[in-house]
């Protein structure tokens, strides 16, 4: 159940903001009609205080969110990863080390970090995705470490040990297809996560620059204009959620099928 | 009391490495990436001969290391410097003045989220069935809500629609109790005016129930699972055979299931702190993640470090302080050192 709504929610999601430049009745970024018009079948979500169409800019900002969000989590996942991977395999005075930046950093508010990050490498996608994958790397460092110094006290591994096996093979061979399940599950909740940190700092302008559409600048460019009840300003936020909530719901469904829950 | 002592001591010096680690990362986002900071804020705005002073004031015409001790001085020592806009405020001050307002913010939605937490996640192991499957449910999607959006919505219904709060802001301009500790719920009490306080609490309930719905997600969760553990423990059975009522019975197990949800309150500190930037940004609430934010936007290097750095000194403090309270509660915590 929660497996089929989360991959219905993902794949909406994703094929409307694919699909874009042909379901779109505007060009988001030009005047389409009268500002603030509510909706109707003319414009499906009404139109911004510019007369740009809300929905034809949803589904070019969908683009927006959902490609910083994957960038980062990549980026993140590839780092953290594998950094955990080998420390934990390796042990000694580095992985201590590393640990304990990982356990800091993780204790931090993720937000507060990307913020800062964001700001000094100036707006753009390319800086968000960099920022919010930075943020998130100790999230993969600590579950591939804790899961590595599990399997690595397993008999197989022991093993290979005994048998003489290079370090590498282990670690490729052995540990890391153990450590595969783990990653999907957190990485598809993590996707969330990012998804939730790329709206708020585009929220605070640090992703794309006006005109272009991204859920998170919508939202705030419809502030200015909700205390005169422009409800239908609010849709790239209930978006937003629905994202986040696809993505964990996929997470969360998976981590039940292979038995482990996401941290 | 003894141990309690000790466990004090070891987790306070525990935390020292964890306070430099972070502002150690502080240290590199904000000097070490960006080459020169506020030459990267300021960008091309900006003539150079006044780029050059604000650089000097900064103390960031020195050698990276240099910079780095002298960080870190500045920091123990509590003088984060001057602002480099306004008045050139001391930075401190200007933290000071903002602090309050976050810190009303975070304790009241925290308050809103334990509740909710402990109401949802007690009737979910009480009842469970459906009403659990509808505990997890809202679990889930009230940690999804974005902040801004679920905000944004209830100020639509609830101030414009309905007109029950203020939009946004604290309080009415000229209804401010006489500063005390700076939060206006207490001010306002211990200065016994009535009205600042019915004006700053209607201020504050739309932001607190934003960020506390927000939150109160991960505390169903525990409080949920903490529930249905201990109902299933030996000691519990033996409650029911002796003939205990089924609600003296849940009482019991409730105390002894919210013990381990306070460690996990801690690890709730990142989750509120970040959440309150947001709130604060969409209710205009002028705390600590607004001073963050606008003086990024007026490039207000020294007070963007500055406002950083005190979160990171919250982190760590509050982990501390979290940890303690958990020692007290259980002595098992302590004892296993």
């Amino acid at each position: 159940m929660m497996l089929k709504v989360g991959m219905a929610i993902v794949a909406v999601v994703v094929l409307l903001s694919l699909l874009a430049p042909l379901i779109a009745p505007y060009d988001p970024t030009k005047r389409a009609g009268p500002p603030l018009s509510p909706p109707s079948a003319q414009y499906l979500l009404g139109t911004d205080n510019l007369g740009r169409d809300v929905w034809s800019r949803l589904l070019y900002g969908g683009q927006v969110i959902i490609g910083i969000s994957l960038l980062a989590t990549l980026l993140s996942a590839s780092i953290g990863f594998s950094l955990g991977m080998i420390s934990g395999y390796i042990g000694g005075r580095l992985d201590k080390v590393l640990n304990m930046v990982m356990d800091s950093m993780y204790a931090f508010p993720s937000l507060i970090l990307a913020i800062a990050i964001a700001s000094v490498l100036g707006p753009s996608p390319l800086n968000a995705a960099l920022a919010i994958g930075v943020v998130y790397i100790p999230t993969y460092f600590r579950m591939a470490r804790n899961e590595t110094l599990v399997v690595k006290s397993s008999l197989f591994v022991e093993a290979a040990v005994s048998l003489g096996m290079p370090r590498r093979r282990i670690i490729f061979r052995h540990i890391l297809p153990n450590l595969v399940p783990s990653l999907v599950v957190v990485a598809t909740i993590n996707i969330a996560d990012a998804a939730l940190t790329e709206s708020a700092l585009a929220f605070f302008g640090y992703t794309v620059t006006p005109p272009t559409p991204d859920w998170g600048l919508d939202l705030s460019s419809a502030r200015s204009y909700i205390i005169n009840g422009y409800w239908w300003l609010l849709a790239p936020g209930f978006f937003i959620v629905l994202t986040a909530l696809g993505f964990s719901l996929l997470g969360e469904a998976l981590g039940e099928r292979i038995g482990k829950r996401g941290d | 009391m003894a141990s309690l002592l000790r466990y004090a001591a070891y987790r306070v010096l525990l935390a020292i490495p964890t306070l430099i680690i972070l502002l150690t990362v502080v240290f590199f986002i904000l000097r070490v990436i960006p080459g020169n900071p506020i030459v990267a804020m300021v960008g091309m705005k900006a003539p150079p001969e006044y780029v050059e002073q604000l650089i000097k004031e900064a103390g960031l015409d020195k050698p990276l290391p240099v910079q780095y001790v002298e960080y870190m001085a500045q920091v123990f020592t509590g003088n984060l410097g001057r602002s480099l806009i306004f008045g050139r405020r001391e930075v401190a001050a200007e933290i000071m003045d903002r602090l309050p307002a976050t810190a009303e913010l975070a304790v009241s939605a925290f308050i809103v989220s334990v509740l909710l937490g402990h109401v949802f996640g007690f009737l979910a192991a009480r009842y469970g069935g459906r009403v659990d499957a509808g505990a997890r449910l809202y679990a889930m999607v009230s940690y999804v809500l974005f902040i801004p959006f679920i905000g944004l919505a209830l100020q639509l219904v609830f101030a414009v629609w309905l007109g029950w709060f203020p939009v946004a802001g604290r309080i009415t301009p000229g209804l401010e109790p006489p500063r005390i500790t700076g939060m206006y719920l207490l001010d306002s009490l211990l200065a016994g005016r009535l009205d600042s306080f019915i004006d700053a609490l209607s201020h504050i309930v739309l932001p607190s129930v934003t960020l506390g719905l927000v939150l109160s997600g991960v505390f169903v969760r525990l409080i949920r699972n903490n529930m249905v553990k201990t109902l299933g423990e030996d000691f519990i059975s033996a409650y029911r055979a002796m003939g205990f009522s089924e609600r003296a019975v849940l009482w019991k197990a409730y105390r002894v299931a919210i013990v381990p949800t306070v460690t996990m309150m801690g690890l709730q500190l990142a989750l509120l702190l970040q959440g309150a930037v947001l709130t604060e940004t969409t209710f205009s609430w002028p705390g600590l993640g607004t001073l963050l934010l606008e003086r990024i936007q007026y490039l207000d290097y020294t007070t963007v470090q500055g406002a950083v750095v005190v979160f990171v000194i919250i982190v760590v403090v509050l982990n501390v302080a979290a940890d303690l309270i958990n020692a007290v509660l259980d002595p098992r915590v302590r004892r296993g050192l």
